[in-house]
């Protein structure tokens, strides 16, 4: 029963972003069912993208004594989506307040005023919203979300995968990226089994995640199986060709299982593309210093301890420059 | 039917979007994760000893259960642990292995308003009119209820705490026997709860001598030392009670103390919890979670100071 009801909230939520693009007459999917025809030139131009041609005439329909209740809250609801999408996140904010201060049980305004507050940084005032919604709707998909999120920010991993789970394991929501989410606040917790169940599920609903792979290979290789680490990450390399820090990532754990071949024609590769590259050099430092090269593990160090713009591998180069036998 | 299918596809591709390109990780962080990882894989006697201290500072110092919360998630290791008033409390569940759900609840506040009946304004007029100081008894009580009778060698991480003694003024570092008397003498506070006698001492809260106990925990043989320090802000003190100027005394002494300690840690988190006061005990789980917030913010920059400091055991796996 409650798994059905939150499909059908979330649906409804789905409504309400949709209906931000959709034709004016979208309008009587949400808030009371009532037509909000003094509105629709507002949306059509909203639809258009005509955000402040919008924004002037919703504005105007707030101060028309012909706009209704239903109107208003719609109106201040396109008002803050008007100044969000025009990059004016203050505007916004002042825009959802207001409408909270005279809707305060009004979800979708509630949803929209937490998640700006989330997306700004303003984490403790995003969270005592989402905890209202909670209030007024336990099953709140999007509270639930968002609460977790900010928990997981704050190191609060056990709230997050609470909220996580209350937001996903009823639904049928194929969202591999909140999958991950979740899982990674089982493994911060170390659940590496409760970890590894969601990060499959994850993997099911889109097998090519290069993030959720690297999350995989993280889960695998700090429970103590480096074979699955480094199979997770090779397919998270096939996935995600184009990126180097999945290569190199690659090319650390080979160093470290002893593969120093493998992982040295990986290093050299990017560094062939970009002869100083940081993280690239120290890869292929510790490949030749385990396999017994340090004459030429020194140069790549020298290379990585001079970035700038990596800070810690810089320093940890030069340490590890110490540590060569002469 | 087309426009409502079409419209419910918008909604969730709104509210569920496709996957986004994830942005590539930055070097230093893929450089940290793998470093720490190597650091994490080390057998335990083939890397430096890892110390925690935790201070004092009353209801401030529960703070301290958040902060071993995030280095317990983060994999840190700890292998020895000193603690000084609220820092020997919370220093005895973790080593004794409580798990840190029931360390949370215990620091609720039906738990802890057991130990602190005597810090409301009827106790105080109490201690007004009959000049006698409380017996802290209680607190013993307290620990035994979660310790059950353990002594020291019983704990599963190796722990001391601090008290001093009252007639020399000695820093008094408990390491043996049993738990619930030294956390108790450690938990002390002067001038409002007597001495607690004990193997011919009198002995007072370890905050006056020893706040910050980073040199217990090196004396247990911790290498590198993490410290917590649970500071209140002295300057905005109201003196109304007998309390207030006995609380303002220990965060001053406190505060000096701590300053020299900190210098001895190799790491040093300092939680935001100087509005709380040292005996709102109620605020406990307040400050646990401020604990939570500070350590989380600095987990990084810890992760990096261990790799740093045993970088030579690291390369030692790759300069075979």
């Amino acid at each position: 029963m409650k798994s059905r009801r939150n499909i059908i909230s979330s649906i409804l939520l789905a409504c309400v972003f949709a209906a931000a693009c959709a034709p004016a007459r979208a309008g009587f999917l949400f808030w009371g069912g009532e037509k909000p025809s003094v509105l629709e030139p507002a949306r059509e131009l909203f639809a258009r993208g005509d955000y402040a041609g919008s924004a002037e005439l919703f504005e105007a329909a707030l101060a028309s004594p012909a706009a209704g209740a239903a109107d208003k809250k719609l109106a201040y609801w396109f008002l803050g989506q008007c100044h969000e999408r025009a990059g004016k996140d203050d505007r916004a904010l002042s825009d959802y307040q207001i409408a909270v201060r005279i809707y305060p049980k009004d979800m979708q305004l509630l949803l929209a005023l937490g998640r700006l507050y989330q997306k700004t940084g303003l984490l403790d005032n995003a969270q005592a919203i989402f905890l209202k919604i909670l209030n007024l709707d336990s099953g709140s998909f999007e509270a639930n979300i968002g609460l977790a999120q900010i928990y997981m920010k704050e190191g609060f991993h056990g709230k997050a995968e609470k909220h996580y789970s209350a937001a996903l394991e009823s639904m049928a929501v194929r969202d591999a990226a909140l999958w991950r989410g979740y899982a990674e606040s089982a493994f911060a917790q170390r659940k590496y089994e409760a970890a590894r169940g969601i990060t499959d599920r994850a993997l099911a609903m889109d097998s090519g995640d290069a993030e959720t792979l690297l999350l995989s290979a993280r889960i695998y290789g700090e429970s103590g199986d480096k074979t699955a680490a480094l199979a997770e990450i090779a397919r998270a390399q096939a996935a995600a060709p184009e990126r180097s820090d999945i290569v190199l990532r690659r090319a650390l754990w080979l160093a470290a299982s002893g593969d120093t071949d493998k992982s040295l024609a990986l290093s050299q590769a990017e560094l062939i593309k970009r002869p100083d590259d940081p993280l690239a050099s120290l890869a292929a430092a510790l490949a030749y210093m385990k396999s017994g090269r340090p004459a030429l593990a020194r140069p790549r160090l020298l290379a990585a301890a001079e970035s700038k713009e990596e800070p810690f591998i810089a320093r940890a180069a030069l340490q590890l420059l110490k540590t060569l036998p002469e | 039917m087309k426009t409502l299918f079409c419209l419910l596809a918008a909604a969730c591709a709104v509210v569920f979007p496709p996957r986004a390109c994830a942005a590539p990780a930055k070097q230093d962080d893929v450089a940290r994760e793998f470093l720490w990882q190597q650091f994490r894989e080390l057998p335990a006697d083939a890397r430096p000893r890892v110390g925690v201290a935790l201070s004092g500072g009353g209801a401030k110092g529960f703070a301290h259960v958040g902060v071993l919360q995030i280095l317990s998630d983060a994999g840190f290791p700890v292998d020895c642990l000193a603690g000084t008033s609220m820092g020997s409390v919370v220093g005895s569940m973790y080593c004794a292995g409580l798990p840190f759900e029931k360390i949370w609840e215990i620091g609720g506040a039906a738990s802890f308003a057991k130990v602190s009946g005597d810090y409301n304004a009827v106790g105080m007029l109490e201690l007004v009119l009959s000049q006698k100081l409380f017996s802290s008894e209680k607190m013993e009580s307290f620990v035994n209820s979660y310790m059950g009778g353990k002594t020291f060698d019983q704990l599963k991480i190796p722990f001391s705490c601090s008290a001093m003694d009252l007639k020399t003024g000695e820093n008094i570092v408990f390491r043996e026997g049993p738990v619930a008397i030294a956390v108790r003498a450690s938990m002390n506070i002067p001038g409002l709860f007597s001495p607690v006698q004990y193997r011919q001492r009198y002995l007072v809260d370890g905050g006056v001598a020893d706040f910050l106990p980073v040199q217990s925990a090196r004396d247990m043989g911790a290498d590198w030392v993490l410290a917590s320090v649970t500071l209140g802000d002295y300057s905005a003190a109201k003196f109304h009670s007998i309390l207030s100027y006995v609380m303002q005394v220990m965060d001053i002494r406190g505060a000096i103390l701590a300053e020299a300690a900190m210098k001895k840690a190799d790491f040093v988190v300092e939680p935001h919890v100087s509005d709380i006061s040292f005996v709102e005990l109620n605020r406990c789980p307040q400050a646990g979670e401020r604990g939570v917030l500070a350590m989380n913010e600095n987990i990084a920059s810890a992760e990096e100071s261990l790799i740093f400091f045993s970088i030579n055991e690291i390369a030692s796996q790759y300069n075979k």
